[in-house]
């Protein structure tokens, strides 16, 4: 899990606020951008960046400002032999002071036609992530849980993350930790709160088959907490019928 | 000699020869490859070179610039045929020989580029050094913290640094980074830059990483950086 220490307040811009798609007009690839910052309530005149990269080519495009968002005319990543692999980086500064970051969304892909028109409100955002040799990571650092998955680990990063095997593998356990740390670690215990993903993690958790709608008080210690997580984690398996569809894929070609 | 791509077949033979003399083979280097039509693909432009040796990872970056530039070669930083040629080409000055002989190439990866390996692909003797070069070629010699040492041994720093793209790609922190590590004069490494200790470039890695958190560090210049570095680099900033 990642965890670093965010002092400043700095604002996560959601994923599903940012919308890139690639152009492939004659010559090099270049980019459009939606935006969508009216609801983080950043200073009208905060200056917006974009940033593309891969590796070591890094290009670096203004675009206005938070009230007004203004795409640069010239928007081709002109360093960039092709758009395979690049990522974009959006950042919001404050404007007398460049250098003090309000807000800021991270690897995010380009992404197809199809994939913009899709929704994007997710308990669990799945995005690609350079993670080495690890094939996951569970994202904690931000405004809400997100699920990284390597992209270089196969040819298609979204076909590994749906597959049957990575999920029968993977979301129990992050089940697991994102309870760990809305339960135990923050002990949160609002279900109502329709803005905060914890509330909707822990509604998520109470509608599974045989689980208290709420979780236990931890003012007395942990132990019962950590007993109910483990039967949301074990409902929650249960549900998706994990170990069936598991077996099944493992016999059949994709779990070869 | 005309630069040349190695294909399939010359790269299993390249990889094959590193394999041996891994496991005590043959140490002829197996400079056929480098010609024989059986091994090689050509470029589609003519790029000369000739057999030299550098001083450090900025002279062969900057050599290489040249040449490319010269051939209005470009989008060559992923092109793992060339730069495996180039590394069988000048395997003298990535894999030197020792006294009897003997070569020690390390792994594959500092010869055969891993383009699409994040993890890896900086580590290639060549390639690395001329991607730094490239992204810094407004002025090259702020990136020295990650080219002046030798080019078959970068090091801790290089490692440290140049596995990051938030770290390489950005101008202020090589300022920074280069000010901090590089001796002025002599433009070597200075002592204690790699490792562990404070104000190591592990170390510096550890503080930016906490600082991008709240700055955008691409604004920021080197000296800006500097200022604000906590006291455990005031031994670096001060020589």
């Amino acid at each position: 899990m990642i965890r670093r220490l965010n002092y400043t307040g700095r604002v996560k811009i959601h994923r599903r606020d940012v919308r890139l798609s690639t152009r492939t007009d004659e010559g090099p690839p270049s980019f459009d951008a939606d935006l969508r910052l009216t609801d983080y309530e950043l200073p009208a005149d905060a200056l917006v960046f974009v940033e593309a990269y891969r590796q070591t080519t890094w290009m670096r495009f203004p675009f206005g400002t938070a009230a007004v968002v203004r795409p640069p005319a010239d928007r081709r990543l002109a360093e960039f032999d092709s758009p395979d692999g690049i990522l974009f980086r959006v950042k919001v500064t404050q404007a007398r002071d460049e250098h003090i970051l309000l807000a800021a969304a991270d690897r995010i892909p380009l992404a197809s036609p199809e994939e913009l028109d899709a929704d994007h409100d997710s308990l669990l955002p799945v995005n690609p992530a350079e993670l080495g040799d690890e094939l996951w990571q569970l994202d904690m650092d931000g405004a809400e849980p997100e699920l990284l998955v390597n992209v270089s680990a196969v040819a298609d990063w979204r076909q590994l993350a749906r597959s049957t095997t990575f999920m029968a593998l993977v979301y129990p356990e992050i089940v697991r930790q994102v309870l760990q740390v809305i339960v135990i670690e923050e002990k949160h215990r609002d279900t109502d709160d329709d803005t905060d993903w914890k509330s909707k993690w822990l509604r998520f958790a109470g509608m599974l088959p045989g689980i208290e709608p709420n979780p236990p008080d931890t003012s007395a210690g942990d132990g019962e907490a950590r007993d109910w997580i483990e039967q949301v984690v074990a409902a929650f398996a249960k549900k998706m019928d994990f170990k069936v569809k598991f077996a099944a894929a493992w016999h059949s070609k994709e779990g070869a | 000699m005309r630069v040349a791509r190695l294909n399939e077949n010359g790269l299993a033979n390249f990889e094959g020869w590193l394999d041996s003399i891994r496991q005590g083979g043959s140490l002829d280097v197996p400079t056929a490859t480098l010609t024989d039509t059986q091994f090689v693909e050509p470029l589609g432009v003519d790029v000369e070179v000739e057999p030299r040796s550098f001083a450090n990872r900025f002279e062969a970056a900057e050599y290489l610039h040249e040449r490319f530039a010269a051939a209005e070669l470009t989008n060559v930083e992923r092109d793992r045929g060339l730069w495996a040629w180039l590394s069988l080409f000048y395997i003298d000055a990535v894999c030197p020989a020792g006294t009897g002989g003997e070569r020690k190439p390390g792994a594959t990866a500092r010869h055969i580029p891993e383009p699409k390996n994040f993890q890896r692909y900086y580590r290639h003797l060549l390639a690395g050094p001329f991607r730094i070069y490239r992204a810094h070629r407004d002025n090259p010699q702020s990136a020295l913290a990650l080219l002046c040492q030798p080019l078959d041994s970068p090091g801790d720093v290089v490692e440290q640094l140049a596995s990051r793209q938030e770290l390489v790609t950005n101008r202020g922190i090589m300022e920074l980074a280069t000010k901090l590590y590089v001796d002025s004069e002599s433009l070597t490494q200075k002592r204690g830059a790699g490792g562990k200790g404070g104000g190591s470039a592990r170390r510096l890695s550890d503080v930016i990483e906490q600082f991008d958190l709240t700055w955008d560090l691409y604004a920021a210049t080197g000296d800006e950086l500097a200022a604000v570095m906590p006291k455990e680099f005031s031994r670096f900033l001060k020589v």
